[in-house]
């Protein structure tokens, strides 16, 4: 520490008349039963007080001694304070430092308080990735700490071009949350964009990034406008896109922003299998969103409506095992998969002991009894269960949520105008997809005019193809 | 998003100009083709397509005059409030009658293969999705046309091949007849509502980084669907024979209708061909509104652009429920054929008058 640091600060402890820092501490922090305000002794300034919660601060950073020899002895307690940095603060600061778990160094006298980030905040272990799975790439993911998340995501990008903005936001909470961007790649306007947005949130206090998603703007009451992961290296790749990406303290997941429809079907190792494969497995992924969506509606229009656009064979299978239902096939699709939906959120909810014996007794037992009490047919089932495990091909948690939601929408147009209902329900879907932006870029991009995000791609199922080049020499 | 700074490729418009084509080719088309003197159905055809490659030509040099403003904007700044009226008001006539007209035909087709009872009301619910589409914008309906057009026109050509089976040959003969008596028959002008697709995009122009080359996507794209087109006119004919597929409302479903294969899971191709012409249709339909709603906006510059184009979208939907027949389609295509022809030409008036005022500027 140097000798003008040390004035410094101990100018901060010197007693000014009618203040009263520490009875302002006490009167903020009153009823807080992990509130801890200890005398140290006297010290050259007055009697020294040491202010902290007991439960946010680690006790290996209060080990010290105390000297009572005058201001040589506080900077030599200060000089043993195991700590990383400190601060001076007035009342509102050294509020808000300890709510953060800091610990305020003060006299009874003194206008303001030394700031000690003494701070030992309770968190998870860098884990494996919970729903972002991988069989190629790195095993690692996020946690609930903002500063380990910034950490994981400046080893993966050892760049000085990597910016981070930072602000906090909820009156009363005071989160922080960070925005990333790569300099020279990212669209200016794009961040400049989104503090903007920041600066206009009004809200007591922000949970995750879900709620900080729809606080950020757009009007979409359906899809998410940005891609959530809990992948350092998803976002590492999306900021070399040109992207951004926003971290919130207490949420393992960030935002990756703007976001695209097709980036809701882009896996996390998409970027390192072959490029075929990569393809493969895209495409793989939008054949299950299309049967996913439509299929049922597609049951409900060859079997009620466009009965004559099935062949013969089919028809007449389906219809026998229709025999003895009693419902409408619309009635008898919307009740299986009701149920199946009801198995889903049952199967989430519950306890994963318990989950596996509910998703087996809902999906084998019920099912058995549903048919054999001709509720609904056999061909329906199969249905069913095609749409429910296709469902689960979505890479993205929030997107599969929007299809589960669609199905009903195409099936009722499939219950209404057969296939014309489908094909016209898919118009909708388009024409509200295309109006639809995210951060400023469109959600249908790489699709129509494009962004400059977007600019440099081909459609998006050939993203997977680009490579990185060779460098010459 | 600014939609200024978001400009459509060439790519972008043929796209667009291939929906066009698509969703104006089938209903109407191959009947009207059918019905021209001579019997030499490819000459109507090229005679066509030449015509309205021309017809783009002048258009995109009208454009071009004034790049980054749309085709209305560009006649007022050169012919003034005359011109503007001279253009406009008969634009904006043809346009309604034009969607109108295209929106009935659907419901009606659908109304007569498929969906026998289903009330026509909720058959036109193709124009509020359409308005709802316009109402985004030219880059909205650009990136609609991308997702449409890559499902629509796929299974349309596909489905036109399929038709290649079961023809004879031997049904239309002599092939290269070049007789040019179709350009005596009433049907031949009026099937060229089918190549004044470069019209609808008049209220694109803004958006086109060059106006003036907006004629290369129009032709390509015409070029690109000519043997779909034509696949439309003459495999009924190679089926059915000329004197039946002349009998036959709609020749080309018709010859959907009669295609049969064992390894081909759908037995009524028909309904899938109509429902994915739909999405070519709501395209086009939103490229009208759109336009129209442009074309409203020059009049009346003062009217909000929002309720431009709900008035436009009822208007025309109450106008497509009031149609009381499919005859009425047909008389109504023809009776538009001077005022399409008019505003095929008009751009020439307004290249004509910019040059004579470019000259006595000079001369000044």
């Amino acid at each position: 520490m140097s000798g003008h640091r040390k004035r410094t600060l101990w100018h901060a402890l010197q007693p000014v008349p009618g203040a009263e820092l520490l009875a302002g501490l006490r009167s903020s922090f009153d009823g807080l039963a992990d509130f801890e305000a200890v005398c140290l002794g006297e010290s050259a300034c007055g009697e020294l007080y040491l202010c902290y919660l007991s439960t946010l601060v680690g006790s290996e950073h209060l080990l010290f001694s105390l000297d009572r020899s005058g201001e040589e002895a506080d900077a030599s307690l200060i000089e043993r304070y195991v700590g990383t940095k400190f601060a001076e603060g007035d009342l509102p600061a050294c509020v808000e430092a300890l709510c953060r778990g800091s610990t305020v160094l003060c006299t009874s006298a003194s206008a303001s308080g030394i700031v000690l980030e003494t701070a030992d905040w309770k968190q998870r272990n860098v884990g494996q990735p919970l729903t972002e799975n991988v069989i190629q790439g790195p095993m690692y993911a996020f946690n609930e700490s903002y500063r380990t998340n910034v950490a994981l995501l400046r080893q993966r990008m050892r760049t000085p071009k990597l910016k981070l903005w930072e602000t906090t936001i909820g009156r009363e909470t005071a989160v922080r949350a960070g925005v990333f961007y790569m300099q020279d790649l990212a669209d200016p306007g794009l961040v400049n964009r989104v503090k903007e947005r920041f600066a206009r949130i009004d809200a007591d206090g922000i949970q995750d990034t879900g709620q900080l998603l729809r606080l950020l703007g757009g009007k979409s009451l359906l899809f998410p406008l940005a891609v959530t992961t809990e992948r350092p290296d998803r976002v590492a790749a999306a900021l070399l896109g040109g992207k951004i990406a926003i971290m919130l303290d207490g949420t393992p997941l960030a935002i990756v922003a703007p976001g695209a429809f097709a980036d809701f079907w882009e896996a996390a190792e998409d970027r390192n299998l072959m490029p075929f494969i990569a393809l493969f497995l895209r495409a793989l992924r939008f054949m299950a969103l299309i049967t996913n969506l439509f299929l049922p509606g597609f049951y409900v229009a060859i079997t009620s409506v466009n009965i004559d656009v099935n062949r013969l064979e089919i028809s007449l299978a389906a219809a026998g095992s229709r025999e003895g239902v009693p419902y409408p096939v619309l009635v008898e699709a919307l009740l299986i998969l009701f149920l199946l939906d009801c198995i889903v959120e049952a199967g989430v909810r519950l306890p994963r002991t318990i989950g596996a014996t509910v998703t087996m007794v809902g999906g084998v037992v019920l099912g058995q009894a549903i048919i054999q009490a001709n509720i609904v047919s056999n061909l329906l089932v199969i249905v069913a269960a095609t749409t429910a495990l296709t469902n689960f091909i979505v890479v993205d948690y929030q997107m599969g949520l929007v299809l589960r939601v669609l199905k009903y929408f195409v099936l009722l147009g499939a219950g209404v105008l057969g296939i014309l209902g489908i094909v016209l329900c898919f118009a909708i879907l388009v024409v509200f997809l295309s109006r639809l932006e995210s951060f400023g870029v469109s959600y249908l991009s790489p699709a129509g005019p494009r962004a400059r995000v977007y600019t440099n791609e081909r459609l998006s199922w050939f993203k997977g193809l680009k490579q990185p080049k060779e460098r010459n020499g | 998003m600014n939609e200024a700074k978001l400009p459509l490729s060439d790519g972008q418009y043929f796209i667009l100009q291939l929906a066009v084509f698509g969703a104006t080719s089938y209903f109407l088309y191959p009947y009207l083709i059918l019905h021209t003197d001579g019997g030499s159905y490819w000459m109507p055809m090229v005679t066509g397509l030449i015509a309205g490659i021309v017809g783009a030509r002048l258009f995109s040099g009208m454009m071009a005059q004034h790049p980054g403003l749309d085709a209305f904007a560009v006649v007022k700044r050169v012919l003034g409030w005359p011109g503007l009226l001279l253009f406009a008001l008969p634009y904006s006539w043809y346009a309604w009658r034009a969607m109108t007209m295209i929106a009935r035909a659907h419901a009606e087709i659908v109304s007569m293969t498929i969906l026998h009872t289903t009330p026509l009301w909720l058959l036109h619910c193709t124009i509020p999705i359409a308005t709802l589409l316009a109402a985004g914008g030219v880059a909205s309906i650009g990136r609609a046309a991308a997702v449409f057009v890559m499902v629509g026109i796929p299974l349309t050509v596909g489905i036109t091949l399929l038709g290649l089976s079961n023809l004879d040959f031997t049904l239309h003969e002599p092939w290269r007849a070049t007789d040019i008596s179709y350009l005596g028959s009433k049907t031949f002008y009026t099937s060229s509502f089918v190549w004044v697709g470069f019209l609808y995009l008049s209220s694109c122009g803004d958006h086109s980084r060059s106006p003036g080359t907006l004629w290369k996507p129009y032709a390509a794209a015409a070029l690109c669907f000519l043997p779909v087109l034509a696949g439309a006119i003459y495999l009924p004919v190679l089926t059915f024979g000329v004197g039946f597929a002349k009998a036959l409302t709609f020749p080309f479903l018709s010859k959907l209708d009669s295609i049969s294969h064992y390894w081909l899971v759908i037995e009524n191709l028909t309904a899938v061909f109509l429902s994915v012409v739909i999405l070519l249709v709501i395209l086009t339909l939103s490229l009208m509104l759109h336009s129209l709603a442009a074309a409203l906006r020059a009049l009346l510059p003062f009217l909000p652009l929002r309720f431009a184009y709900a008035a436009v979208g009822a208007g025309t939907y109450v106008s497509a429920l009031l149609i009381p027949s499919w005859g009425w389609i047909e008389k109504g295509i023809w009776t538009d054929t001077p005022v399409r022809i008019y505003l095929v030409l008009f751009p020439s008036a307004v290249w004509l008058w910019s040059r004579l005022a470019g000259r006595r500027r000079q001369r000044a």
